[in-house]
């Protein structure tokens, strides 16, 4: 599939479009700890790391097939959430996110330390079998999941969590359980974006996943508008190809890259769907035109 | 007499160094619409507080339906059949109405992770029963047709029926109503009275606390006066409107 | 370690403390009042030592230096604020952190375009001489490190408890709109907070480029972030708190390294850093929240 669009496509945006699929992945996992749940994590690059590594080393020394490397990278990675997740739980707001960059930025001088990772040097040698098709595959795969949860008992009361979690335990809701399970499932996804992004370069770097990653993939979720799927999926969108649309040099383009951080914050605070809500919107033009085509036959 | 629903005994809640609520005995019986009234900082919201688990008594036992609470969780204490209200309105505001409630039922649906995500007709079932079933809550609160508002968007008033519908939502035995009628217009407040008395008609037994006399004179059918953490007196309507340890506890301050 | 390993291992880690202390008190001061952890602060130390630098390569003395730094660096923190966080103090909290990783990736690349990537050199500006007290060595350079680290910690601590300014300031970090409702100036406030966090951070830099005679575009990353942890562990918000935090990091940093954890120097501050906040979540020298309903 790739070589037959290779012919269309130039190689370097290939690589772009599934980078883009593979952080649209990591970034809905992320949407769901704290866009959905409000649990604020600066360290999602970590639980990408892990199943990066988890996912190209059982590649390498276990010879697994890809996709079942996936899944162990994906699992690996939920068990650090969970592991990261339990204690954390007795935190919340901006010291849970600082608890988590904590954790993030050990997890990396561990890979930078470990023998089996390749230490500083990094892990080369992986297979490349990630391809445009399986990244989008998984990508929609994703998205239906995470709205499927968002929609169910679960979802909401994550929902609840955010917004109140006093109410919400008042409700019923045994919120740390809740916290936990986002946290598994938001680094579920990271692991498994992680497999594919070790599979498509077939290099890794602990410099890679540092909390600078973290922030990159917190700023994709609250460009577009922090607690919705569409506005997870825009900002991702936006922000990882603006830098491939600005043609200049490495540091310009960073340097037009915090600046129109800074920017889009100042003039859509809220993201740039923030207090938008799709289904609503479609829900009401329905409405109105159920109401365009009703008025003449019954008036 | 009728059963005792809630028991609270020697109930004690210290915040380093003030004691709020002081050995405190109270019952509540089954079936009624009972107040407790005080003036500001009397206690009442910490009552409240202790008895769904949001806080632990510093000392004394809380008994409902026979089974000690005091030292379970909120959650725990939801699942028995107590739901609440809460003084400064707690509702999840960037949510809709309708999910407001339906996260009420939270401990009356039994779908997890897997039946969401593959969503067997057993999931799509209590789907639609949770939907229906707030929905119908929607409609005893006069709030059906603002479904699909965000909570944020309601005025005041009906912050406050929402509040009240996603409790009622779970079906509890005893809903605990934290100041239901502050700030509502007299209008308001005679259709809040309505609804009061339809919750209870309905069976479940309602426990409030009020700063309107007459809100709460016309309502409830016993009353126990707080003050300082102090239980003044319990009685009737009249009984506690002629006590002059009442008046006491109020005088100087404001009535209603 | 012998009890002489132990003390000379004792003093590089104050003098490498002190220098986190520093920066450590814009971030706390800052979080204190408006409750954002402003991830650009480890970058305006950057710029301090660069600024510093430059000074100094045009024949300045050393004092000179950091008083320029100081007084650039507290230009430009002023304009961040203004630019950068003003406009999104009622907004989501996520947002004024968002817009504090955007400054910080402009002002680091900014300083790569202009400097290049790699470490600058520093000058070595004073005589280094080794003094030997007792059973340790201290250079001149670690003096005058903790001697300024200590005057400027001195002055804040006497500028926040006997100035106008600086009660207005414990007026507001205690609660903004109070303070605003009493006719505090609380924008004057938060610029002259974020104005003081940025004189220390620039202090630091120039010392610590002077320390470790080099200085580069990326160098705020890591250190700021180290400061920051200092920041949690003494108890954000509290300035004592942030000179303690600050200490305690750099001690068991350069006591770690001495102990054979040199390859996971970077882990020592976050370790730490989770175990106050599992432990003790308001940090040693910070107030305990308080759960109201
Ligand atoms: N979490 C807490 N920590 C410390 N003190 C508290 C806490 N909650 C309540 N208090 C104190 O306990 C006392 C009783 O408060 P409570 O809210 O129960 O009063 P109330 O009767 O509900 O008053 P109001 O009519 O104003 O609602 C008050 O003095 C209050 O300041
Ligand atoms: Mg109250």
């Amino acid at each position: 599939m790739d070589d037959f669009l290779k012919q269309f496509i130039n190689p370097y945006y290939l690589q772009v479009l599934m980078l883009l699929g593979i952080y649209l992945i990591a970034a809905l996992g992320l949407h769901l700890i704290t866009g959905v749940t409000g649990q604020l994590s600066f360290g999602h690059a970590a639980f990408l790391s892990v199943g990066a590594y988890g996912a190209a080393l059982l590649n390498i020394h276990l010879d697994l097939p890809f996709l079942l490397c996936l899944l162990a990278g994906g699992l690996l990675a939920a068990l650090a959430g969970v592991f990261v997740g339990f204690p954390s739980m007795r935190l919340s707001g901006d010291y849970l996110g600082i608890a988590t960059l904590g954790f993030c930025e050990i997890i990396r001088v561990v890979f930078m330390n470990l023998e089996i990772t390749g230490g500083a040097r990094g892990l080369a040698g992986i297979p490349r079998e990630t391809n445009l098709l399986t990244v989008y595959i998984l990508v929609i795969l994703t998205i239906v999941t995470i709205y499927r949860l968002q929609n169910s008992r679960f979802g909401r009361a994550l929902v609840a969590i955010r917004e109140d979690e006093i109410a919400a335990e008042c409700m019923g809701i045994r919120s740390i359980w809740y916290k936990v399970g986002a946290f598994a499932i938001g680094s579920f996804c990271a692991g498994v974006a992680g497999g594919l992004y070790a599979h498509m370069l077939q290099y890794l770097n602990p410099a890679d996943f540092g909390f600078v990653r973290s922030f990159e993939l917190l700023c994709f979720i609250v460009l577009g508008g922090l607690g919705s799927i569409s506005g997870a999926i825009l900002g991702t969108t936006i922000l990882t190809l603006a830098p491939e649309m600005l043609r200049f040099s490495a540091e310009y383009r960073m340097m037009m890259y915090g600046t129109l951080m800074v920017a889009m914050m100042i003039f859509r605070p809220r993201g740039l769907l923030g207090g938008v809500d799709l289904r609503r919107l479609i829900r009401s033009s329905f409405r109105s035109r159920d109401r365009d085509t009703t008025t003449p036959a019954g008036g | 007499m009728s059963e005792v629903l809630l028991e609270l005994h020697g109930v004690t809640v210290r915040f380093d160094g003030l004691t709020a609520v002081h050995e405190l005995d109270l019952n509540i019986e089954r079936g009624m619409i009972r107040a407790l009234i005080g003036p500001n900082g009397a206690g009442k919201s910490t009552v409240f507080n202790v008895v769904t688990g949001i806080f632990r008594p510093s000392s004394g036992s809380i008994r409902f339906r026979g089974e000690e609470i005091s030292r379970l969780n909120p959650y725990h204490i939801a699942a028995r059949g107590i739901a609440r209200t809460f003084q400064n309105i707690r509702l999840f505001k960037n949510a809709s109405v309708l999910d407001n409630v339906k996260v009420g039922r939270h401990y009356r649906c039994r779908s997890n992770i897997w039946d969401a995500l593959l969503r067997l007709p057993g999931f799509k079932a209590e789907e639609r029963q949770t939907a229906e079933a707030s929905l119908e809550v929607l409609e005893l609160v006069g709030l059906a047709h603002k479904k699909h508002e965000l909570a944020m968007n309601l005025s005041y008033g009906e912050q406050r029926r929402l509040e009240i519908a996603r409790g009622l939502a779970s079906n509890p035995v005893l809903l605990l109503l934290d100041e239901p009628a502050a700030g509502m217009n007299p209008q308001e407040k005679k259709n809040l009275m309505r609804l009061i008395q339809d919750i209870r008609d309905r069976g479940v037994t309602v426990f409030l606390v009020e700063h309107d006399m007459k809100f709460v004179m016309a309502l409830s059918e016993k009353i126990t006066v707080l003050d300082y953490g102090r239980k003044v007196c319990t009685g009737s309507p009249t009984e506690v409107r002629s006590d002059p340890r009442v008046i006491e506890a109020y005088l100087g301050k404001e009535v209603g | 370690m012998d009890l002489q390993t132990l003390l000379q291992q004792m003093i590089n880690g104050i003098t490498l403390g002190s220098t986190y202390a520093l920066i450590a008190l814009g971030y706390t001061m800052v979080y204190g009042i408006i409750k954002l952890i402003n991830f650009a602060h480890g970058d305006v130390y950057m710029l301090g030592a660069f600024v510093g630098l430059a000074v100094v390569l045009m024949g300045a003395n050393i004092w000179l230096a950091i008083f320029v730094a100081m007084l650039a660096c507290l230009c430009v923190a002023v304009t961040i604020e203004r630019v950068a966080y003003r406009p999104l103090r009622s907004s989501i909290r996520l947002a004024p952190l968002i817009s504090s990783i955007g400054v910080s990736i402009f002002l680091q690349t900014l300083m790569t375009l202009l400097k290049g990537p790699q470490p600058v050199g520093f000058p070595q500006v004073v005589t280094n001489t080794i003094y030997t007290v007792g059973l340790v060595k201290i250079s001149t350079v670690q003096i005058i490190i903790l001697v300024v680290a200590a005057v400027l910690m001195i002055g804040l601590q006497l500028v926040i408890k006997r100035t106008k300014m600086g009660k207005a300031m414990r007026a507001t970090s205690e609660d903004l709109r109070t303070a605003s409702l009493m006719g505090i100036n609380v924008n004057a406030v938060i610029s002259f907070t974020f104005a003081l966090g940025a004189v220390m951070a620039a202090a630091g830099g120039v010392l610590v480029g002077m320390y470790f005679n080099s200085v580069f575009p990326l160098m705020g990353v890591m250190a700021g972030l180290k400061a920051f942890c200092a920041a949690v562990v003494g108890g954000i918000g509290s300035v004592p708190g942030a000179v303690l935090g600050g200490l305690f990091l750099g001690v068991a940093e350069v006591l770690g390294v001495a102990a054979g954890l040199g390859s996971y120097r970077d882990a020592i501050a976050f370790g730490l850093l989770i175990l106050v906040l599992l432990f003790r979540p308001s940090g040693l020298l910070g107030q305990p929240e308080q759960r109201k309903v």
